[in-house]
This record gives C-alpha cells, structure tokens and sequence, in this order.
C-alpha cells in the first residue's frame, strides 16, 4: 500500500515570552523528532495529554506551521520546502476537522457556500448548478437534507455543525483527513452519529485518516494503529489493540490506568 | 442530609424540570446524569437559589430539614459557601485573577464569621496541604493564573471545603482536565467526601466517571427523571430505553469493528418536548400513550419512570 501521509522526524520548538528582563526565554520543544506514516484506508490515532504536542503536530502535517527541521510527504510527494501558492494547490488532497464545529463555521455564509468554499478553491471553474449539487450531495452523504442548503450555522444543533464542517472538509474528496478531537464537544448519542460517519467514509473513501484525542475510548474504537505522546515525544506506538492490552511505556500503562471504565466492562 | 421533594422548575410556562425528587444521605454521592438540556445543571442552580431570573421553582428542597425554597435571599448567602460548597467545571471563572489564593481560600470563613483572618490565612493553608498542594506555605501567596488546571481544581476543592459544608455540589469537576489529574482529583474528592461525611451530589455528563465516583445514580433526560438506582446495577441491567440508548452509543473495548448505536435525532428544545414523556420522539419503545401521559415509576433492581421498562431486546 501507498503511504498517504509520511513524516520524517519532525521536530518543531516555541520560545515563550519571557517573565521578566531578566529571565532568559524559555525555549518550548513542542514536538520532538516525530516520524509516523498513514496508508489509505487507516486510521493512526493520536493520544496525549494537553502539551504532549498532539495539536502542534497535526499544524504541522496539514503545512499550517513549517517544521524546525524534518520532512513531510503528501501522497508520496514531498511538500516541507514548497512555497504557500505551490501548497495551495495541493490543499484539497488533505482537509482537517476540528473540536468546535462552530468556531469553524463562519456564521454570515449560507451552509451551501461554506461547504463549497473548498470547492470553489479547488475547482474555480464549476458551473453554478453543478457546484449546488455537489454540496447537495455531500451534504446527503454526512446525513444532511440538501434542503438545509440556505440556512445558517446558528440554526443548527452541534451535531448537524460537525456534519457540515466533516462535509466542508470531504467535498474535495481528500486522501487524508486529520481530526483533531471532533466528537469531544458533543454529547454522547450524537457523538456516536460522528464515529459511525467518519467509519463509513473511510471505508467509502478510503481515507487515511489521523485521528487525534485525549479520549482513549474512542482511539481504540476507531484506529488500527496509535501513537502515544508526552512533552512532545512518541513515548509508544504500534496496533492499537495490542497498546492496550499490552502496554509497553509506563506513561501509555498510566493512562490507560487512569481511564474511567464503566462497571460493565 | 439532602432531600429534594417535587421539585418543578418553569420557565415563561415551559417546564424545564418536571416533578424531581431524590435524596442523599450523610457522606454519599449521588451520580447525577445527563446529556446538555437534560436539566441537571438547573437542579444544581436550584439547590443553591441561584437560578436564572424568570425560572419559577415549586416543591421542597430539605436541606437538614429546613426549606431551602421558602428562604429569602440573605439566609441563602449565609448557607451558600458555608453550608453547601460549590466547584465548578472551570475553576478559572471562579476564582478571581487578581486575588492571592490563601485571600481566596480564607475569604469564606471570614465572610461567614467562622475565624478571624489570621487563623483563616493558617486554616487555608492547612487546607491546601489537604487537598494535596505542595509547598501550601508558599503556594497560599500564589495568583490563579501561576498554577496549573489540575492545582486551580484543587484550590477550588479548598475553597469549597473550607467551612466544612453538609453538601457539596461538583458540577462536572473533572470535565476539563486530563484523565491523569482527572483519576487524582476524583479520588481526592472521595477521600474528602469519607473523611468529612458530606452529601455529595456529582454531576456529569461522562457515565465512566459517575461510575468511579457515585454509589446511587439518577439519569436525567428534558428535565425529567428516566431511571435511578445502584450506580452498579444501573449500567449492568438498565431497564429504561434512554440509559440502554446511552450505554449502546458509547464505544469500549468490545465494540471495535462494529456500528455503535446512536440514539436517533438530538435533543429538541424544551418547548418542543412531549407532555408525558421527553424522551417520546427519540425512544425506540414510544407509543401515543407514551406521548401524553407521564410514565409511572416501575420498581425492580432499579426505578425507572417508563410504560415499557425492560432488557435490551
């Protein structure tokens, strides 16, 4: 199988803003000499705590952010050195998903035009009516009425959100798909909807995907292979069932201890 | 210690809760469960007078047999922090950004004549030793913004405690949090809760962390009561379509490679909800009486308030 997605040991530092004149500035190693690789049809999860890197480290493989050093691979192709107009146009072959649904829509621009914004940078030249019913489409795809297509994002409830922003992110039909917490915000009977949705593609589609949360119930529901991250390093990685039920690092044995299991389990 | 008795909760004629009752005896926790807009947020508000004006509340709410309800504003500020200790999902809006957190810790006991300021700056940092923050001497003169989430949760958690409350609310205490600290803080709180033989009421969304923490758990779905009982019990065999839909939607060890099981629809706004029911329209069991009648409370290995209670066919 083709890798989709491949990094070579990224690495990817801040420097904090220093407490007083005196104080050296602090020096933030956010991601440490990371390498992973997705195929088509896999999901790679992603868990950590907060400033383990995860969020920095999904910027860097969508080219948000430029790695310190290290190389990055979109479809066999390599991307770290291109300038920003040679990404554009790679862009619509790796799409990404956020927490917040609504803090991604914006909330003046009609459902039917923030699905097609992708579109429209993708293909410029797409006819009116083809272009409406390409989001019609995709919009049926992730559950939705095409009849939802004038209204607004505040007129819908936060799993319709997601569906429409995971629409935004496909229309393209992307190869790879990073999710960075995408069903954290919702309550658990709609959450349910989003994991089921995001399966089906990746068998439709077959989507690479990265998928990134702090809730290890749901990585090892939806991935066939899992990083574990701390302070910025891979502290652990192999076939997610495999993690959990023989952990190798204390930190992953840790979490894993830590996870709230319902009694029936 | 708690009782709360027909609590009914309108807002502008629309009810938010409906006919609420539960009890919580000396040093328990009762596991209160629900998804957003079930209303268990407001019955939290409603146990410490702080609802949103235009809500109208009706029934009883005993706390040591007085009437929280029938009290005026100033006798509820004088149990407010004193007799019920409060913590919040994000202790940042809580705590004040520009205060020192032994000022903080110490201010209840002041305000409510409990000590002197000096023996409060001494008691708060006793109090931080217990809640398990190292160096209290030092940390008292620390400001909210130096600490971490996980340390602002347990100051939180001492502030609550300070004046030795008979009930302590947490309202998603731990939602915020990594599951590391997030194992600490709810142990911490268990070992508090014992120790100091608080009501414990424990509100979340997450049926995991209900688990850990509460022996007695009420599910709540559009303000109304579906099915209560031994926390244990409840997520073994529960007998209400809603907690059975719940614990089908949330995935686990076993359920890899198969469809999870979303409960149909989202949640519609309180208005919209059905008269008997609220969970009519979603529920796989409804029927027309289902839609108009309220459901009776059935008893067997747990209370469930359902016309068609029963395993999972």
């Amino acid at each position: 199988m083709t890798r989709v997605l491949e990094a070579r040991n990224l690495h990817k530092s801040y420097i904090l803003p220093r407490a007083s004149w005196w104080e050296q500035r602090a020096r933030i190693e956010a991601v440490r000499d990371v390498s992973l690789h997705v195929q088509a049809g896999e999901t790679l999860g992603i868990v950590g705590e907060s400033g383990s890197g995860k969020s920095t480290l999904a910027r860097l493989l969508m080219a948000l952010e430029r790695p310190d050093s290290g190389r990055l691979f979109w479809q066999g192709e390599e991307i770290t050195a291109l300038s920003a107009a040679e990404l554009r146009a790679r862009r619509h072959g790796i799409q990404m998903v956020f927490q917040d649904p609504y803090g991604s829509l914006d909330p003046r621009m009609r459902i039917l035009d923030t699905v097609a914004e992708p579109l429209d940078a993708a293909e410029p030249g797409l006819a009116r009516e083809q272009r409406r019913a390409r989001v019609a489409e995709m919009l049926e795809r992730v559950g939705l009425n095409a009849d939802m297509l004038v209204r607004y994002p505040h007129q819908f409830s936060g799993g319709q959100r997601q569906r429409i922003a995971i629409a935004r992110a496909l229309i393209t039909r992307p190869r790879i798909l990073v999710a960075d917490e995408p069903a954290s915000a919702l309550d658990v009977s709609i959450q349910a909807q989003i994991l089921n949705l995001l399966s089906d593609l990746k068998l439709e589609f077959g989507l690479a995907m990265v998928f990134i949360s702090h809730d290890l119930g749901i990585v090892r529901y939806l991935s066939d292979r899992m990083m574990v991250m701390q302070h910025g390093l891979v502290v652990e990685e192999g076939e997610t069932e495999r993690v959990f039920t023989v952990p190798g690092h204390p930190y992953t044995r840790a979490l894993i201890a830590a996870m709230p299991k319902l009694a029936t389990e | 210690m708690l009782r709360v008795e027909h609590l009914r909760i309108r807002f502008r004629g629309t009810p938010i809760l409906r006919d609420l009752s539960f009890a919580i005896d000396r040093g328990e926790a009762l596991g209160l469960v629900g998804e957003s807009g079930s209303g268990k947020s407001m019955a939290a508000l409603a146990i410490m007078g702080l609802l949103p004006p235009g809500m109208e509340a009706s029934g009883r709410i005993l706390l040591d047999s007085e009437d929280l309800l029938a009290l005026d504003e100033a006798s509820l500020c004088s149990i407010r922090g004193r007799r019920i200790g409060m913590i919040f999902q994000e202790p940042m809006t809580a705590l004040n950004p520009v205060h020192r957190i032994g000022e903080q810790i110490a201010e209840p006991l002041v305000l409510h004549g409990v000590m002197e300021h000096a023996e409060a700056l001494r008691e708060a940092e006793s109090l931080l030793e217990r809640v398990g923050i190292e160096e209290p001497c030092r940390r008292l003169h620390s400001y909210p913004h130096e600490l971490s989430g996980g340390q602002r949760q347990r100051v939180m958690i001492a502030m609550a405690m300070s004046c030795k409350p008979a009930l302590l609310i947490a309202d998603e205490p731990t939602s915020a949090l990594d599951v590391t600290v997030q194992s600490e803080i709810l142990d911490l709180l268990r070992d508090l809760r014992l120790q100091e033989g608080m009501a414990t009421l424990f509100i979340s969304h997450d049926l995991a962390v209900i688990a850990r923490v509460a022996r007695h758990t009420l599910v709540l779905y559009g303000g109304a009561a579906m099915e209560t009982g031994d926390t244990i019990a409840l997520l073994r065999q529960p007998r209400h379509p809603y907690t059975q839909g719940l614990l089908a939607a949330l995935p686990h060890g076993r359920s890899k490679g198969t469809r999870l099981q979303p409960i149909p629809g989202f949640v519609p706004p309180a208005r919209l909800l059905a008269e008997g029911c609220p969970f009519h329209g979603r529920c796989p069991r409804g029927d027309a009486r289902c839609a108009a009648e309220q459901p009776p409370l059935t008893v067997e290995h747990t209370r469930a308030w359902c016309f068609h209670p029963g395993r999972v066919e």
